[in-house]
């Protein structure tokens, strides 16, 4: 076998070691954090901005707080709340992080159809994690496509000197320790 | 070429206008009440104008000591020409931070053009700061933070420019206007020496001397940080508690799986733990739900129902770094090293993420945002549809999206302005004290015929306010020993302490507190909100 694509079948493999290590200690997690929009909250939110508006007139006070406008801004602050720089390294880590940052930056840049669908499913995980009050599916879902969609840069990484390799590898595992508690997706984590 | 320039020049003037008037406009009820800071930047600085003392008696200070958590000097003196031209007053205190605000905003300007020779650049970058809800949120407070960030912008400026000598003593001062700037501008002119160090190395002989007195006059400052008063502060609010990491791992133990638990007593060592937490709070300024959604918790530093900064600009700023091609290197390496080093101040300091301590990440991301909208509004249509045979239709459609961005960004600078001028002033009237104004004037209506004047002390500080709105003589309230306790008829009371043995007295109570005396009257917010109540304790039945 060639010596890239050794290179390159091992940081597959410690990539995919790293994310397995990541998703077992999730099973300790007796309750996942919601990234779940209530419909309610919408109407909640209207209420409450309608209500802060005093002498404000109707017309106007609804241009800026409706429906609408209300139901696009909770929605991306669910999904924003999803894109969070340290949920999204609590969940891949620093290499996982460089790993995916790498794979967005090549989708755009090749714009390749697979990469695009790749890309497209994550978004789907995304608005799927939005959508359903299944916080654990949710989560699920979304963490194995980043992580799958991470491990298309693989080719980029290789690139990388071993050395920072071995030390993004040694910081993800460190990380990975560390935020233990899964603090930013998992309310409640406990083993017997 | 000369009618090109005169409309860019015509651009300029008009972004500057809306700098001025969404800095200016209503600054002395928006935001509403007076914060405690901004209360004792402003009595201390009414302090000095009247006796060259502070309101605790020193000469001339260096180092203000404020409510013990120890100030640095230049809001204070930036405020006393500020009050002797406006009295005492909320307009007074926020005067000179709206001016250096817009300022930043001309001053960003030429530092882009400087970095880019690209005036079109410019210009877009220049918006972007002078409609900054980040930015106009704390120019339109007494924060120190904006003059620190005017001070590192216009120090950057001039380095450009090779005025090394202002340039170096511009940066000294800037350390000496808030405390995230002594760590992030030593970092910031570290990093701009070894970027232009080609061009710097055949100058050395006139930097180095300027270097180094600039750094003579950092000693106060330095003796300052690591002396007790100094370091208070920080200690305070340190992210980094040596108990918190035993509990942190006796938790760990407890919680986590057998096999890893022999993990802890080689993670839960001190500088490995803090490096971890270290890590989190860096990356809490970089989230997008910060930035785009929800901003700040605390109500003073943000709009809490946007972003820090607006959600249209997540568009241009991953726009921005498909752009970034088209600067010259030193450029994007300064710019990029602004963005990275930009959160590093409040990585020691809870809580996090932190609007005010890291100001300073704002210009970073208005120059990026800038960059990717100039970069969005001529060039995208090459860069997403550049095959020939679809020009005619590529043209329409890209024209289209640029249409709808533009709408949407508008839309979204439209409720900002709302949420700014319309809610913000009812909805966080108490992150700013607000009612302590009109605490002041009710207490003045009655105070009279008083021989005791007790005000609670829930909010703390409230002595300040008491100077503060009634102009109290400071030589006075040094001479008769003032403390945050009492001066004057004026003693500051928490609800539990007794009133009832002191004999006849005016008490200032909160609204919930149960009073056993004769009720005088209320005292609401400027959003009608019932604060405190004045009652007549031991008075004749």
């Amino acid at each position: 076998m060639d010596k890239s694509k050794l290179k390159r079948a091992l940081v597959v493999f410690v990539l995919i070691v790293l994310f397995s290590f990541r998703l077992w200690q999730t099973t300790g997690c007796q309750k996942f954090k919601s990234f779940y929009l209530n419909p309610q909250a919408v109407t909640i939110k209207v209420e409450e901005d309608v209500g802060t508006d005093r002498g404000v007139d109707r017309n106007i006070s609804r241009f800026f707080h409706n429906k609408y406008q209300s139901r696009f801004v909770l929605t991306v602050q669910s999904m924003t709340s999803m894109l969070d720089a340290r949920l999204l390294t609590d969940v891949l880590g620093p290499l996982g992080v460089l790993a995916f940052a790498v794979s967005v930056y090549t989708t755009i840049k090749t714009k390749k159809i697979l990469g695009i669908l790749h890309f497209f499913i994550v978004f789907l995980a995304v608005l799927f994690a939005t959508f359903t009050p299944y916080a654990k599916q949710g989560f699920y879902l979304w963490a194995v496509a980043l992580y799958s969609f991470s491990l298309r840069s693989s080719k980029t990484i290789v690139k990388l000197p071993t050395w920072l390799i071995l030390l993004l590898v040694v910081a993800t595992f460190w990380y990975f320790s560390f935020s233990w508690q899964l603090e930013s997706f998992c309310h409640d984590i406990f083993f017997n | 070429m000369g009618l090109k320039l005169n409309f860019k020049l015509v651009v300029l003037v008009s972004i500057i206008a809306i700098a001025i008037v969404l800095r200016f406009y209503k600054l002395g009820t928006n935001p509403p009440g007076l914060y405690w800071d901004e209360a004792v930047f402003g009595y201390d600085a009414y302090s000095i104008l009247k006796t060259g003392h502070d309101h605790h008696g020193r000469f001339l200070p260096l180092f203000f000591e404020s409510f013990g958590d120890w100030k640095l000097p230049v809001y204070h003196y930036l405020l006393v020409p500020s009050i002797a031209i406006w009295g005492l007053n909320e307009f007074a205190v926020r005067f000179p931070s709206a001016l250096l605000g817009t300022l930043t905003v001309l001053i960003f300007y030429f530092l882009v053009k400087k970095l880019t020779n690209n005036l079109n650049l410019s210009l877009f970058c220049t918006l972007f700061l002078a409609v900054s809800p980040w930015h106009i949120q704390f120019s339109r407070g007494g924060f120190e933070s904006t003059t620190g960030l005017f001070l590192v912008i216009f120090g950057l400026y001039l380095f450009l420019k090779k005025y090394f000598t202002f340039s170096f003593l511009i940066f000294a001062l800037s350390m000496y206007s808030y405390h995230a700037y002594r760590i992030f501008t030593p970092l910031l002119v570290t990093l701009a020496l070894l970027i232009y160090w080609p061009k710097i190395k055949v100058k050395i002989t006139r930097v180095l001397p300027v270097l180094v007195f600039s750094i003579v006059l950092l000693i106060p400052l330095i003796i300052f940080t690591f002396s007790p008063q100094g370091r208070a502060r920080a200690i305070s609010q340190s992210a980094f508690k040596g108990s918190d990491t035993e509990a942190k791992r006796i938790d760990y133990d407890q919680k986590s799986k057998k096999p890893l638990r022999f993990l802890s007593k080689y993670l839960y060592h001190e500088p490995l733990y803090y490096s971890y937490l270290a890590t989190k709070a860096y990356l809490d300024h970089f989230s997008p739900f910060f930035l785009f959604s929800r901003g700040d918790q605390i109500g003073r530093h943000s709009q809490v129902d946007m972003g820090q900064i607006y959600l249209f600009e997540a568009i241009f700023i991953t726009a921005s770094f498909f752009a970034l091609r088209i600067l010259q290197k030193d450029a994007k390496k300064l710019m990029l090293a602004f963005l990275i080093i930009s959160p590093i101040p409040a990585i020691i300091v809870l809580p996090t993420p932190h609007a005010y301590r890291t100001l300073q990440l704002l210009i970073p991301l208005a120059f990026l945002s800038g960059l990717g909208a100039y970069y969005f509004y001529n060039k995208s249509s090459y860069y997403f549809y550049n095959k020939s045979s679809y020009y005619l239709a590529t043209v329409t459609r890209s024209n289209i999206i640029k249409i709808c961005v533009a709408g949407f960004a508008i839309y979204f600078f439209i409720s900002y302005l709302h949420l700014l001028f319309v809610h913000y002033p009812i909805k966080f009237g108490r992150d700013w004290q607000d009612g302590y104004r009109q605490l002041v004037k009710k207490l003045e209506l009655f105070q009279n015929e008083y021989k005791l004047v007790y005000v609670t002390n829930i909010d703390q500080v409230p002595y300040i306010y008491l100077l503060f709105y009634q102009k109290y003589d400071p030589l006075k309230f040094v001479q008769e020993s003032g403390t945050k306790r009492t001066f004057d008829k004026y003693v500051f009371v928490s609800p539990e302490e007794d009133k009832y043995n002191q004999g006849r007295l005016l008490y200032a109570a909160p609204s919930w507190e149960k009073v056993d005396g004769k009720w005088l009257a209320a005292v609401d917010d400027s959003a009608g909100r019932h604060l405190f109540s004045l009652w007549e304790i031991n008075g004749q039945k």
